[in-house]
């Protein structure tokens, strides 16, 4: 069974953002949430100091505890390992929220839909294409481009991204090229210690 | 492996430390009326004490809900609450508030007209004292739920959920009764006030260990107790949390004379403490970084 995974090339990383855009285009999530980006760490001291990229983003962990703690049943894990959230079921009562140990969700405010991206009480045909999909008040997060994968194609952070530092794949697969990174460079994945199991591993 | 230390961060784009943010006031308060309205009627309960009782249901069956409701993004869906009890702790107390808010009504109206034969009317008692004590403990389950954020992520939180549960019961069982039922019955005045000094002493010990473990565990957790004891909460926790709402009323209960004046300053002290201390675990909860100390 197929079970999607991604893996992230710390080394190839340049910090554009163009996954954060293009996640955002693709999704069309109002101002203020982010289903991913990419921080940065300054690493140190002056003169031996360099900054690193570090591309974040949900970890479709297979053992979720956004999933555990949703009094709904709101939150589910399809059968191919990508973890997503039925709107019709969720309340907003925010508990995914902080069970996620990685912080990678969400709750929807009014304020956004009803202001837009340029704050000024008018939608662009871009958002009024691409809100009716959301529900206020209820928590959202990334959904693997769940849709696009189901076509064939890789999720569009993972299309975008200049430096190819997003890898997108079948971690089942042995021969896939998330498995191999993942073995050959020995990938890690993030707060492993929590027991989460990520199906987003680093490697550097 | 660089050895560092991180900011807390906002929504900026940098790696560090960052705050729990969904949870807030809302659902503090609506934790707290659950917490002291179940303390009240379990204490007031087992007395009999109808004024007590009925208090600790209303603060329950209407003042935690709408608090709730308040804080949820659908209030609307909110019956949905209930739909995972195999893993979600939630949904358990949820069925523990309607069982309480059932049988706990039904117990009282069965108190005052003893319209139920003596079997049934235990039975009753029984699943309206279970789903109260549900109520007091659901808190400390549901924090402890969360694994990334360590203040709350300890076996102690349901523990402590249910100390400041019961304390706010005794504390104000006694203010409540003390020209009623008490007034007659010293002896059971005296028990409970040496139940309540007790509380008072362990819940100071657990928040102790609350904070001493959450702070050893992980660099997470020894950012939150910081913020708690040294930084931006400190004054709040300090003054509110632990001089008012513990040793404040651990010295009035235990020195102070049994007058209903220091009988209200001792409840409200204890009632602020509560309060304070559950907005503040919402403040200062703090998730790791989620890849620490980059190889690169």
């Amino acid at each position: 069974m197929t079970q999607w995974g991604m893996v992230m090339d710390l080394k190839r990383c340049i910090g554009c953002q163009a996954c954060t855009v293009a996640c955002m285009q693709e999704n069309s999530v109002p101002r203020g949430v982010r289903w991913t980006e990419t921080v940065s760490e300054e690493i140190g001291t002056y003169p031996n100091v360099t900054r690193a990229y570090v591309p974040l983003i949900c970890n479709h962990c297979e053992e979720p505890p956004c999933e555990r703690v949703c009094p709904t049943t709101a939150t589910y894990i399809t059968a191919e390992g990508i973890v997503l959230v039925d709107d019709k079921k969720c309340i907003g009562c925010g508990a995914c929220i902080t069970a996620c140990p990685y912080k990678n969700r969400m709750k929807l405010k009014a304020e956004p839909f009803k202001k837009g991206l340029y704050e000024l009480g008018i939608l662009t045909p871009f958002e009024q294409q691409g809100y009716p999909r959301f529900t206020i008040g209820t928590a959202v997060k990334c959904t693997f481009c769940h849709e696009r994968v189901a076509k064939g194609l890789v999720p569009a952070c993972v299309n975008t991204c200049v430096a190819k530092a997003r890898i997108f794949g079948d971690l089942d697969d042995p021969n896939s090229e998330v498995r191999k990174l993942i073995s050959s460079r020995k990938g890690y994945q993030p707060l492993a210690e929590l027991n989460t199991k990520p199906k987003v591993f680093y490697v550097d | 492996m660089t050895s560092k230390t991180y900011d807390i961060i906002g929504s900026e784009l940098k790696l560090g430390y960052r705050r729990q943010d969904a949870w807030g006031w809302k659902i503090a308060i609506a934790f707290f009326f659950g917490d002291v309205g179940a303390g009240s009627f379990f204490i007031s309960a087992f007395y009999d004490f109808m004024p007590g009782m009925v208090l600790g249901w209303i603060l329950t069956t209407f003042f935690k809900p709408a608090a709730l409701l308040m804080h949820l993004g659908q209030p609307w869906r909110f019956w949905r609450a209930v739909t995972n009890l195999k893993s979600a702790w939630i949904s358990r107390g949820v069925l523990g508030a309607v069982l309480f808010g059932g049988f706990g009504f039904a117990h009282m109206v069965n108190l005052h007209y003893h319209i139920l034969p003596a079997f049934l009317g235990a039975i009753i008692f029984f699943l309206a004292m279970a789903g109260c004590f549900i109520v007091m403990i659901y808190l400390g389950y549901v924090l402890s739920h969360s694994p990334a954020l360590t203040l709350w992520n300890t076996g102690l939180m349901p523990v402590i959920s249910l100390t400041y549960g019961l304390m706010g019961g005794v504390t104000m069982t006694i203010l409540m009764g003390y020209n009623g039922f008490l007034a007659e019955n010293l002896a059971t005045l005296k028990f409970l006030k040496g139940a309540e000094i007790l509380l008072i002493a362990g819940t100071f010990v657990m928040l102790l260990s609350l904070l001493h473990g959450a702070a050893y565990h992980s660099d997470s957790g020894k950012v939150s107790v910081m913020m708690l004891l040294k930084g931006e909460y400190s004054e709040y926790f300090l003054r509110y949390v632990v001089a008012v709402g513990l040793i404040g009323t651990g010295l009035l209960a235990y020195f102070g004379p049994v007058q209903i004046v220091v009988l209200l300053v001792i409840a409200i002290a204890e009632l602020i403490g509560d309060l304070g201390l559950k907005i503040l675990l919402f403040k200062a909860a703090v998730y790791a970084p989620p890849l620490p100390h980059s190889r690169i």
